[in-house]
């Protein structure tokens, strides 16, 4: 902790008189009165967050479709202003993969539930490559529990090309060892900030949902389908390369004024297949907590059944009309300390479920679930009043 | 929802100046956005705090900052030494702004940690300090706004005198003197107090 001395050494040298230190002591006081509201920080990531993502996909420009497959398991995966913490861990621990930026943003300082396969080191380590005209996704982890399966993975470009180390995507498609698809369940990426220069990839993650699976195996084998893979290219003052597995986007949303570079730039989307066919232990840990609260607000009653509670997540049953229409904020508070940590949450429409990234598993005390409803694309309020609060204990 | 995506976690090469040192880098050597907004986040926000009305206008200020900032970032071109100079010129606008919109004067107001006490010691202690300072509020209130500006720049921000005189566009000199003539000013009336 610096002294007043070294922060004030224009005012206070060692010949200062004792008024003159009395009264930069009284300032200095004064000033230190002014420490930031907890929630300041937490609304300002948000802020940045949307600013972030609504730079990312303009609602003006005629993006494909494929661009509205991804999202969803937000958590502030941006990450973003967690750089800092994000540079020092690394200056810690050695080498941050990519893919661990992308599961675990803020390790020690925000943990989220799916962060806990890098802050715990679930799963299987894994290093499978395979390339899709000339795009190479290098799977590098992959972590299954009793209801999803996440894939960790870093996606780059072909090499003598100008690629945007923080819009490379890919669709893919997860089958089970009976051919079986494991429905899409959420996922997100992250750039990359310290290999941008060497190595022009990025970090993602996808989740499968695999509640379907009954029984479930011990060891449970999948495929991994790669159908597409896209990135943003910069353009120089040659001509555009063509190639014929490579189909082409306007990049209105990286444009000149977009924080993420100036420059002429296109969506480039590579076709193809590519299959990686891969093993991975199932994390049988479940607490199933029961619930059974019932709110009403603004004229509709919503049952919070129970909590299923894994070591990456937590997912709330909910009875009710439109249950499935709701989006929320998980409010934790630590007991004794009078603070309160809080996980985004989102509604999954077709099984009337409320999934939180919240690291629950080994949590025992009081829990505040709210829950609004809003489009889960707009994020408008699709009903008047609410929220709807549920109070509980986690035993 | 949107898609997800990263913030640009690499913009632009640190120099070696005295202030990279206070900005944390990354392993490549490069200032990161992320990097300016864990150093200043607390800085900006506390004196916003100290020279707008209230915590609500002072928590939307620091997220317009952060905001403008990180819309501009890519396209600052100065010296990490200069980011501090940069930061709050941006503060110094929006504030500007806010106080036309709002005709508002209020500064240096009254904020005891005890609006936010996290423990019982921390009541205490912050009743005490609050009281102890009230004299000193007291006199800043009656000081012209800029010279209010100055010391708020000064003892709350944290900036070095040549880090203020960019912000305010005066010579390092003229701001150096400015802020010891203001200083003379509370230490006269501030003793008279006790």
């Amino acid at each position: 902790m610096p002294t007043i001395d070294t922060r004030y050494p224009d005012l206070l040298d060692e010949h200062a008189a004792p008024d003159q230190r009395r009264i930069v002591s009284a300032m200095d006081a004064l000033a230190t009165t002014y420490a930031p509201p907890a929630d300041v920080r937490a609304s300002l990531v948000k802020a940045l967050r949307d600013r972030a993502a609504s730079g990312t996909v303009s609602t003006k420009a005629g993006r494909a479709s494929w661009l509205r497959t991804r999202s969803r398991r937000s958590v502030l995966l941006v990450a973003a202003m967690i750089a800092a913490v994000l540079a020092g861990t690394a200056a810690a621990t050695g080498v941050s993969p990519l893919t661990d930026q992308a599961l675990a943003p803020y390790p020690n300082v925000y943990e989220t539930g799916i962060g806990q396969i890098v802050t715990k080191d679930l799963g299987v380590h894994l290093s499978i490559s395979r390339s899709v005209c000339g795009f190479t996704m290098q799977v590098t982890r992959a972590y299954a529990n009793t209801h999803e399966v996440v894939v960790a993975y870093t996606l780059s470009g072909p090499s003598g090309r100008s690629w945007n180390p923080f819009f490379f995507s890919a669709s893919t498609t997860m089958r089970d060892a009976q051919g079986d698809v494991l429905p899409f369940a959420g996922g997100a990426s992250t750039g990359s900030s310290a290999l941008a220069t060497s190595t022009v990839a990025n970090g993602d993650y996808t989740a499968y949902a695999m509640s379907h699976l009954d029984p479930l195996p011990k060891i449970l084998t999948l495929r991994l389908t790669v159908q597409a893979v896209r990135g943003v290219e910069r353009l120089g003052t040659a001509s555009p390369v063509r190639r014929s597995c490579e189909a082409y986007f306007k990049a209105s949303s990286a444009g000149p004024t977009s924080p993420y570079g100036a420059g002429p730039t296109r969506w480039v989307q590579a076709h193809g297949a590519a299959i990686m066919t891969f093993s991975v232990p199932i994390d049988r840990r479940t607490r199933a907590i029961p619930v059974h609260r019932a709110v009403t607000a603004a004229g509709v009653t919503l049952t919070l059944d129970r909590a299923d509670v894994t070591p990456i997540g937590t997912q709330f049953s909910l009875q009710g009309a439109g249950a499935g229409s709701f989006d929320g904020k998980l409010s934790l508070g630590v007991v004794g300390h009078r603070k309160t940590t809080q996980w985004e949450c989102y509604s999954n429409a077709s099984h009337g479920t409320i999934s939180c990234d919240a690291p629950l598993y080994d949590y025992h005390g009081p829990v505040t679930l709210t829950l609004r409803a809003v489009h889960w694309v707009t994020g408008k309020p699709t009903l008047p009043g609410g929220p709807w609060t549920f109070h509980f204990t986690m035993p | 929802m949107p898609v997800i995506t990263a913030l640009p976690l690499r913009t632009r090469a640190a120099s070696t100046g005295e202030e990279a040192h206070h900005i944390p880098e990354s392993r490549a050597g490069v200032i990161t956005f992320e990097a300016v907004y864990e150093c200043y986040l607390d800085r900006v926000y506390a004196y916003l705090r100290a020279r707008s009305g209230s915590v609500e206008d002072a928590a939307d200020l620091t997220q317009q900052v952060f905001l403008q900032a990180f819309e501009g970032f890519s396209r600052f071109r100065g010296g990490d030494d200069q980011i501090p100079a940069w930061l709050f010129r941006i503060v110094r606008n929006l504030l500007s702004n806010h106080w036309r919109r709002h005709r508002a004067t209020v500064t240096w107001d009254v904020v005891p940690e005890a609006l936010q006490p996290r423990t019982e010691y921390a009541v205490d202690v912050g009743l005490l300090r609050h009281e102890a300072l009230l004299p000193l509020r007291a006199l800043l209130r009656a000081l012209k706004p800029n010279t209010q500006e100055l010391l708020a720049l000064r003892f709350v921000a944290q900036l070095t005198v040549p880090e203020i005189a960019a912000v305010i566009g005066k010579s390092e000199a003229a701001t150096s003197k400015q802020l010891s003539r203001a200083l003379s000013r509370l230490k006269e009336h501030y003793h008279a107090h006790d």
